[in-house]
């Protein structure tokens, strides 16, 4: 067996030989266990095996690969090997530290667009004087984010085979966003002739019961509220804000049915079934027939 | 010290006396609800003597003993169905005319499908109102028709008037829009606000159930909420039952209206208002109301929220005619066909008006000189 100490200097070990080492005298161990276990102790005597002609023929089968991995140790063994060896694990290390830091750095970098992202949300919110806004400005502002920072990812140019088919999925995620503030908005509207109605009847309510005489009959509160709703929403449906909302749900609903019937009609397609637009194209033409037609039958019934 | 006993008493006694009120009242209404309820509308019996398309003529047959020479077309709007004027016996307008001795025959313009989208206002005037027009002339032998026209429908007979002058004998218009040059009512600012060119790109046809979501729209507190308190109030009640869900029935049988047609009806007349103006075309020709050159009645409702009466009450000073009669009823909209009160004023005085134009009555003596094909006759039975 090798002697470890043989290269030891100044009383430090020099660690490349030690696997070295320890290669050569594995293999070694091994070599004469085997050679033992079939030729018995010291090349004669009883071998272990109870077939040793068939051990000796399985040695010698075995003998190539013992060779082979005993000239792979050496060779490994050599300083130059080793050497190269932990130069390559140092620059393995050195590389998983680039990649590590370029990742970091990307993170960084984004997180950065993030933050800035965030301020611009934080300036809509100052532009739009959260502090003082009233109940349907908050739409506006909603509104306002999504399509100052959020909309924007949803236009990314998609790419590829399907790239149409990924545009009209993102089309139909953001006008049903878009459609959804809007019927928001439009249903706040409706919701505000309540909230007032109640006011106005809690407080007549409280000047009755001032005054002593607030009435026996349940429906004379509910005829009190009643009336108060329905002059509420009067002034409302009247109000230029209420029109608008109204418009601007209407057209918002438009599209999103657009956009989705397209998503629709695509899959539908691929099914071989016939959609709304072949079948208006049919509607249209035979609209067209049928007005010719009795345009010609009413001109040969004048020429008679 | 306080004695709360004698009006904790009294509260108790209400309170027993009010629960055996409200268990007699579920007891009644359950009755009411389960039992057999008389809901049919339309049931008076007519003839199908016409169809072109989904476009279907009814045929209601007077059997008075003296009829009027010039037989009555009546054409409804193309949104809600024309069963209105037929809703119940004792408020049924069509057998108010019948009694009148008026020969009476009304469009009914069906369900439109996707198949229509394209079926626009010159279509249903200078098409299927002008075919229907000739099939009766040609029918009943007359050279003209008496023309009544409700709501949307007044507004197309007003247009088929001015443009067939030598066809129409007497115009009768009721809740009819002719002027959109109005804030009076809610519609009138709202359809200017809405982008029609859109939505019915998206839609194709106006579906009805949105458009029936628009009026209820129009007064939520009444229309949604006091309505069904009042049904509820008065579920114990047969009568107030059916005449209640006759009047559902109706007001939710709402048709889609072909999209070409409701997109002009909103850009020409809403949003632009080309018809008092006469400046509104169809098929290639203006529609001018000086060659409105037959007698009018104008007809409107004073509390009338969807046709208000500033939008109705421009017709009579720029048409042709100077037999001009306005009429303004203090009723609402559906309320002039439909409340028992108008039912004596509205029916009856277009009798009269008629009558009072029509040439010499004549008594029924035989069958008319032309022989009618007739179609298979519909009862109501059948007609579901």
């Amino acid at each position: 067996m090798e002697n470890v100490n043989e290269n030891r200097t100044d009383g430090i070990i020099d660690s490349e030989q030690i696997v070295g080492h320890w290669i050569n005298n594995a293999s070694r161990i091994w070599d004469s266990i085997v050679k033992k276990s079939v030729n018995g102790k010291n090349g004669g005597g009883e071998s272990l095996f109870s077939n040793p002609d068939a051990a000796k023929e399985s040695y010698k089968a075995w003998e190539p690969a013992m060779k082979t991995w005993n000239e792979f140790a050496s060779t490994m063994n050599k300083k130059e090997m080793i050497d190269n060896i932990v130069e390559g694990n140092r620059a393995g290390t050195e590389n998983f530290h680039k990649l590590l830091k370029s990742g970091l750095d990307g993170f960084s970098f984004f997180q950065k667009r993030w933050l800035e992202s965030a301020k611009n949300i934080g300036g809509i919110f100052k532009n739009h004087h959260v502090e003082t806004m009233g109940g349907s400005e908050v739409f506006d502002l909603f509104a306002d984010i999504y399509n100052k920072e959020i909309s924007k990812f949803l236009s990314i140019p998609p790419l590829g085979l399907s790239r149409e088919y990924q545009a009209k999925f993102q089309q139909v995620i953001d006008k049903s966003n878009i459609f959804h503030v809007k019927l928001m908005e439009f249903l706040y509207f409706l919701y505000i002739p309540f909230e007032k109605s109640f006011t106005v009847v809690q407080d007549s309510l409280a000047s009755l019961a001032d005054e002593g005489s607030l009435p026996d009959d349940a429906k004379e509160y509910y005829q009190m509220w009643l009336k108060q709703l329905e002059n509420h929403y009067m002034s409302m449906f009247k109000s230029s804000e209420y029109t608008s909302a109204l418009g601007k749900v209407v057209d918002a609903m438009s599209d999103f049915v657009a956009a989705r019937q397209q998503i629709i009609q695509d899959s539908l397609k691929s099914f071989g079934v016939p959609v709304e637009n072949d079948l208006d194209e049919l509607y249209k033409d035979i609209y067209t027939l049928k007005k010719r037609i009795r345009t010609l039958e009413k001109d040969a019934e004048k020429s008679k | 010290m306080l004695n709360f006993s004698e009006p904790m008493n009294k509260a108790l006694n209400n309170i027993a006396e009010n629960t055996e009120m409200m268990w007699n009242f579920a007891d009644d209404a359950t009755d009411v609800l389960l039992g057999d309820l008389n809901t049919e509308i339309a049931s008076t019996p007519y003839e199908i003597v016409y169809q072109q398309d989904r476009v279907k003529l009814k045929y209601y047959k007077s059997e008075a003993k003296v009829k009027m020479k010039t037989p009555l077309l009546v054409v409804y709007a193309l949104i809600n169905r024309e069963t209105m004027l037929d809703l119940q016996p004792g408020r049924s307008v069509v057998q108010t005319f019948l009694d009148n001795g008026i020969d009476l025959y009304m469009i009914d313009w069906g369900y439109p499908t996707r198949k229509d989208r394209y079926v626009n206002i010159d279509d249903h005037v200078n098409g299927y109102m002008d075919d229907i027009v000739d099939f009766i002339l040609k029918r009943e032998s007359v050279p003209k028709v008496n023309l009544m026209g409700i709501c949307m429908g007044g507004t197309f007979c007003v247009m088929y008037s001015a443009l067939h002058p030598e066809k129409v004998k007497n115009l009768v218009t009721t809740v009819a829009p002719t002027s959109f040059d109005t804030d009076q009512g809610l519609l009138h600012s709202w359809m200017r606000s809405v982008d029609v060119d859109r939505m019915m790109d998206t839609l194709g046809n106006m579906p009805g159930d949105l458009m029936n979501f628009g009026f209820l729209l129009l007064n939520p507190a009444r229309l949604m909420i006091d309505k069904y308190q009042s049904f509820a109030e008065n579920m114990n009640s047969k009568d107030f039952v059916e005449n209640f869900v006759r009047m559902e029935k109706w007001i939710f049988d709402s048709p889609d209206v072909p999209g070409a047609t409701f997109r002009e009806f909103i850009k020409e007349f809403y949003q632009e208002n080309k018809l008092i103006n006469s400046k509104m075309e169809l098929g290639g020709k203006r529609v001018d109301l000086k060659n409105l050159t037959m007698p009018l009645l104008n007809i409107y409702g004073k509390f009338d929220h969807l046709v208000p009466p500033g939008a109705c009450d421009q017709l009579s000073s720029k048409v042709g005619s100077k037999d001009v009669k306005d009429v303004c009823l203090d009723t609402g909209h559906i309320g002039i066909y439909v409340s028992s009160k108008c039912q004596k004023e509205f029916a009856p005085k277009i009798s009269v008006w008629l009558a009072e134009r029509d040439e010499e009555n004549e008594e029924v003596k035989s069958p008319l000189a032309v022989k009618k094909k007739t179609a298979k006759k519909i009862t109501p039975a059948l007609q579901n």
